[in-house]
């Protein structure tokens, strides 16, 4: 059992996702937009993995780009130890379907004009996952798992709430039967007690059928109650990695640091202290450690780029840790 | 005509909004949106209204600006009192001037509150264009960019607003609803489409902004955080009603309504380690599907038989108020 735990579901090494700027007459590629760039990341069998960091970093990208959504122009993608991609190729079938993204907004992620009928069992035939005669009993049992009556099978999307719509989504990835799930800051359009339901559904799915999570966030709180591992991502690169408790109560990184500080808590005493400067562009890189411009602890040093280094289990590619 | 702090007394507040009900007429019928809304806002401070979307926060903001839901809005019973007028009964002209030059307010998406096509300098300008006043404009629109943190004035003027990011707008965003110089500022969740690093920074803006010019803040939000760290007083609504008001402080430690203590809980905070999220069961009510007796009964964890009984209001001390049976 313990050995099935720490087996990767997925295991990225220097995965590189780059979009290519074209410029000029004759359209040739002038630069790259470095979304993601060198990461290395892992996911364990039945583990929840959070994946945070600001707006326009490339979380999404990342979360893309493991399921094999977006080409990506280096680096290794192991799914259950076999290469995803030969060379810039994808392999579909080393997926088998097993990895299902969920997306953040429920409104466009449901085709209006099918019912969920419709929206669950195209899926579900297409990949032969069952039957046609089995399907309207199959679809009753996902709508069950998740919370709502079997009933709601012919209706249409724009009758349900967006929590609902939520739902519907994720019967729709779990249908597939899949290891791992990816769930791109699905209850970011939530209100806060839909947000605390979708994800007791979450953890009690997980339970239930054994999946991995790839949890994309960008509330910190959230993270904190949901994931057993963190990997924060800072301009295409991460930062920092780690256990999630540990990550979050005693930061190393100087970003990590500043983003845990700048949640608000209920706490009056202890107010958001304020990171000052703007996230700097893809296409306008600082030369060296990429967060420089907005350190507290910048040296001359952090002019060379710094490499990830491993302890105790948390990586961290900074030249200056945060001192505790 | 700027009103100095010797002409409002203590007990006089700047806005008061009295048992406001706002409904729709839908084909003939008529939809009962806000109940009975009552708050009120001292000089210079900032009052936080909380819920959960669809509760009538946004109409109930909306409706202190004199504008009601179209088509088929309608003032079902209430007044509004700013400065102790209220503004149902004024004409149209007065009206607007009130808009803009007193009550201003900031919305959510900094993206989809301005003009794609026009540049930020003309977009700034065109608030002049409504309202006359005798201050050198392009000076004006300097000095509250300096203000509000972005010093590369030619820059920002000269762009569009798909060249900015999400914060930088935000920060215009307030810059331009601070041109008038208004004594209140309507917040409608300032920074829920921006990061928390942003939202830090946009907050503490505009709290600074609120005490150097003694504005109030009506900040809408359903982030309970957010509230805790920078309202001074809070009402929650859910479902078209307020069903609690108190000081900040009061509220966090010993919340009165089941609901509130629901949204206290239902929140994962970095603090709280460990601690398990607790959702609220069930939805929102619809508009028309509200129950005639307690409208957070089918979700509330102590409902009994007495609660399909409209709950009386109880006060809490001096300043608040909740509707509960318990």
């Amino acid at each position: 059992m313990n050995n099935k735990v720490n087996s990767p579901i997925i295991e990225v090494t220097d995965l590189q996702t780059w979009f290519p700027v074209k410029s000029g007459l004759l359209g040739r590629t002038s630069h790259y937009i470095k979304a993601v760039d060198k990461v290395s990341l892992r996911v364990n069998h039945g583990e929840i993995v959070a994946l945070v960091g600001e707006s326009g970093c490339g979380k999404s990208t990342l979360g893309n780009s493991l399921a094999g959504l977006l080409p990506i122009r280096g680096g290794q993608l192991l799914f259950r130890g076999n290469a995803a991609f030969q060379g810039n190729r994808l392999q579909r079938e080393v997926f088998q379907n097993k990895v299902q993204v969920i997306f953040q907004d429920p409104y466009s992620s449901l085709n209006p004009k099918h019912t969920v009928f419709e929206i669950l069992s195209f899926p579900l035939l297409y990949h032969k996952i069952c039957t046609r005669n089995e399907v309207s009993d199959y679809i009753a049992s996902l709508l069950e798992q998740v919370g709502m009556s079997a009933e709601y099978m012919n209706r249409y999307p724009h009758s349900f709430s967006g929590g609902q719509r939520q739902r519907i989504s994720i019967a729709r990835a779990i249908g597939m039967k899949p290891d791992l799930m990816i769930c791109d800051e699905i209850v970011s359009s939530l209100d806060v007690s839909i947000q605390a339901q979708i994800v007791e559904l979450l953890l009690e799915l997980r339970k239930k059928l054994d999946l991995a999570l790839l949890f994309i966030a960008h509330d910190l709180s959230l993270v904190r109650a949901l994931s057993d591992r963190i990997y924060v991502m800072y301009l295409g690169k991460i930062v920092e990695s780690g256990n999630t408790a540990e990550v979050l109560t005693s930061p190393s990184h100087p970003y990590t640091r500043a983003l845990v500080q700048s949640v608000p808590t209920l706490n009056r005493e202890c107010p958001p202290v304020i990171l000052q400067g703007e996230v700097p562009s893809f296409t306008n890189m600082p030369v060296g450690c990429s967060f420089q411009n907005r350190c507290p602890n910048k040296s001359e040093r952090c002019m060379n780029e710094p490499e990830i280094t491993e302890s105790n289990q948390r990586e961290l590619r900074c030249f200056h840790p945060v001192q505790i | 005509m700027k009103s100095t702090d010797s002409e409002i007394g203590t007990d006089d507040y700047l806005l008061q909004v009295q048992d406001l009900s706002i409904g729709v007429e839908q084909s003939q019928k008529l939809l009962q949106l806000t109940d009975r809304v009552s708050f009120k806002l001292k000089k210079g401070e900032i009052h936080g209204l909380i819920g959960e979307s669809g509760c009538g926060k946004s109409i109930s903001s909306l409706a202190i600006m004199g504008i009601l839901p179209q088509p088929g809005g309608k003032l079902l019973s209430g007044k509004v009192l700013f400065k102790n007028e209220d503004i149902f009964c004024l004409d149209k002209t007065s009206l607007n001037s009130l808009r803009g030059n007193k009550i201003s307010m900031i919305f959510q998406e900094p993206f989809a509150a301005m003009n794609p096509l026009i540049r930020i300098g003309e977009q700034m300008l065109e608030n002049f264009d409504y309202h006359q006043t005798k201050i050198d404009r392009h000076q004006k629109i300097r000095e509250l960019l300096n203000e509000v943190g972005l010093t590369d004035h030619a820059r920002i003027l000269q762009s569009y607003p798909h060249e900015l990011s999400g914060g930088m707008l935000q920060r215009i965003m307030i810059a331009m609803s601070l041109l008038l110089d208004p004594d209140l500022l309507i917040a409608d969740e300032p920074t829920t489409a921006l990061d928390v690093t942003v939202q830090a920074q946009i907050m503490s803006l505009i709290v600074r902004l609120c005490k150097e010019r003694k504005m109030s803040v009506l900040l809408i939000s359903h982030n309970i955080s957010l509230m805790a760290q920078y309202a001074d007083s809070i009402s929650v609504m859910y479902a078209g009603q307020i069903v609690e008001t108190n000081e900040i402080s009061a509220f966090l430690t010993d919340a009165s309504h089941p609901y509130s203590r629901g949204l206290i809980q239902a929140i994962p905070t970095l603090d709280k380690a460990g601690d398990k999220i607790i959702p609220i069961s069930g939805q929102v009510p619809e508009p028309g599907k509200f129950s005639t007796g307690c409208r957070f009964m089918e979700r509330c964890p102590v409902s009994a038989a007495i609660c399909s009984n409209p709950p009386p209001e109880k006060n809490i001390g001096d300043l608040g108020h909740y509707r509960c049976h318990y």
